[in-house]
């Protein structure tokens, strides 16, 4: 039930819309709803973001035992709901950020906002082998947490060296027999503490400067060739599964031909003001070092406080 | 009334092998986040489809045997959709979709299903 103020053109308008329903997106939505701004919040087909994909949570605050991802998001919206934010669970279509007010549609609904924040996350890289989209699904897959119950007593060989890479073979490690990671580089990304992790699980081998140049099988992922960047020696081995984890890509698709973007497709902004005033950006989609769930929160934060202050300036 | 059956792997031969009609199986489980994406269209499915096809769900964290099983007939990813005949898979669909495109798809797979005992035919949504 959409519950913004209606215009005498019979549209929604709202104070706030929110694009995206992750940890920064609702806790965005906490915030301006709290602030009691009308607030939309666009979540998508299902609310969480990367940290529903999250098998434990250790490192957030005020949980000493941890918790597990989809709880959190549970938590989260439940917290949104208190404060009064429409949920939206479908996708958006398009944004005009050409004159305030801003529009924003979902399928045949336009809606209006004074103001936006955007925190659409980011998506799984992907390695742009032929055979890596043959498999996928089939084999080759890129959310440990989903599918790691699928390679129980398997093997599977893990791409990528930063600290998704490292943690999901960790995790992995509670279903697989056997895990190989192969990392372009020569060492890893990760932080030490994940490296530590790893070395010490008699699960996990480790191999450095060396690529997967193609993904083998049949109906399913059997084996896959690899080759050693320095010596260029190739060589086949047989895997059961093969888990891509090298990095994400903002996804900011949407927002292409309305705000200017890096080469790397990052929205171009001053920490969370974007160069259009009164639309902010939070979350994973620009962050490039930190991509934590507190960082995020917190980005999420200081944009609907932004957001009130724009909204209380007009 | 079609209902939407919760089976385990030792459940198999009784609810799948021995059934006249196509079974479908949705492999999922809760952690899977293109399960719960599809899971609104799962519920709606005994309604558009109705008694032609029996409609199942293992889920693959609930026990160590379901997960052997699944692994063993080739299911690498959740959620994969797999119509049986007499227990033997005549198709699949692998992840989540739009409604309209996976209705499409898995009524042609049930009806592809044609070594089963014909059931009710499948309503145009």
């Amino acid at each position: 039930m959409h519950t913004g103020y209606t215009n005498r053109r019979g549209i929604a308008l709202y104070d706030v819309i929110i694009i995206g329903g992750g940890p920064a997106g609702l806790t965005a939505a906490i915030y301006t709803g709290r602030m009691k701004q009308k607030t939309l919040l666009a979540v998508g087909p299902s609310a969480g973001g990367q940290i529903f994909l999250t098998y434990q949570v250790d490192n957030y605050p005020g949980f000493p035992e941890g918790i597990t991802g989809p709880d959190l998001v549970d938590r989260l919206v439940k917290q949104v709901e208190r404060f009064g934010a429409t949920i939206d669970e479908r996708m958006v279509d398009s944004v005009d950020f050409s004159s305030q007010p801003y529009k924003v549609r979902i399928k045949d609904d336009v809606f209006e906002a004074r103001s936006v924040i955007i925190a659409t996350g980011s998506k799984n890289r992907e390695l742009g082998l032929e055979s890596e989209a043959k498999y996928m699904g089939r084999g080759v897959f890129v959310c440990a947490t989903c599918d790691a119950a699928l390679y129980e007593d398997q093997k599977v060989v893990v791409v990528g060296g930063g600290d998704s890479a490292v943690q999901e073979a960790v995790d992995l490690t509670k279903f697989a027999a056997e895990m190989l990671i192969v990392h372009r580089g020569s060492e890893f990304s990760a932080a030490k503490y994940l490296i530590d992790e790893a070395n010490e699980n008699e699960k996990i081998k480790i191999r450095f400067n060396t690529e997967i140049i193609e993904v083998l099988g049949g109906d399913y992922v059997t084996g896959a060739r690899l080759k050693d960047t320095v010596s260029g020696k190739e060589w086949e081995i047989d895997t059961d599964g093969v888990l891509i984890a090298i990095g994400w890509d903002p996804n900011t698709e949407l927002f292409m031909d309305q705000l200017e973007l890096t080469e790397e497709g990052y929205i171009v902004a001053d920490d969370v003001k974007t160069q259009i005033p009164g639309v902010f950006v939070a979350g994973d989609i620009n962050d490039t070092v930190y991509r934590q769930l507190a960082t995020a929160c917190g980005s999420g934060c200081r944009a609907a406080l932004e957001a009130e202050q724009f909204l209380s300036k007009k | 009334m079609a209902q939407l059956l919760d089976i385990q792997s030792t459940d198999w031969d009784k609810e799948v092998v021995q059934e006249d009609r196509p079974v479908m199986v949705e492999y999922w489980h809760e952690r899977c986040q293109s399960c719960k994406e599809m899971a609104p269209i799962i519920e709606k499915l005994p309604e558009i489809l109705g008694e032609g096809v029996k409609l199942a769900r293992m889920n693959l964290l609930e026990t160590k045997e379901n997960r052997k099983f699944a692994i063993r007939g080739g299911i690498r990813s959740t959620p994969t959709f797999v119509v049986y005949c007499k227990g033997e898979a005549t198709g699949q669909i692998i992840g989540s979709m739009e409604e309209k495109d996976f209705i499409d798809q898995l009524k042609m797979l049930i009806e592809n299903a044609d070594k089963c005992t014909p059931g009710t035919p499948i309503d145009e949504a």
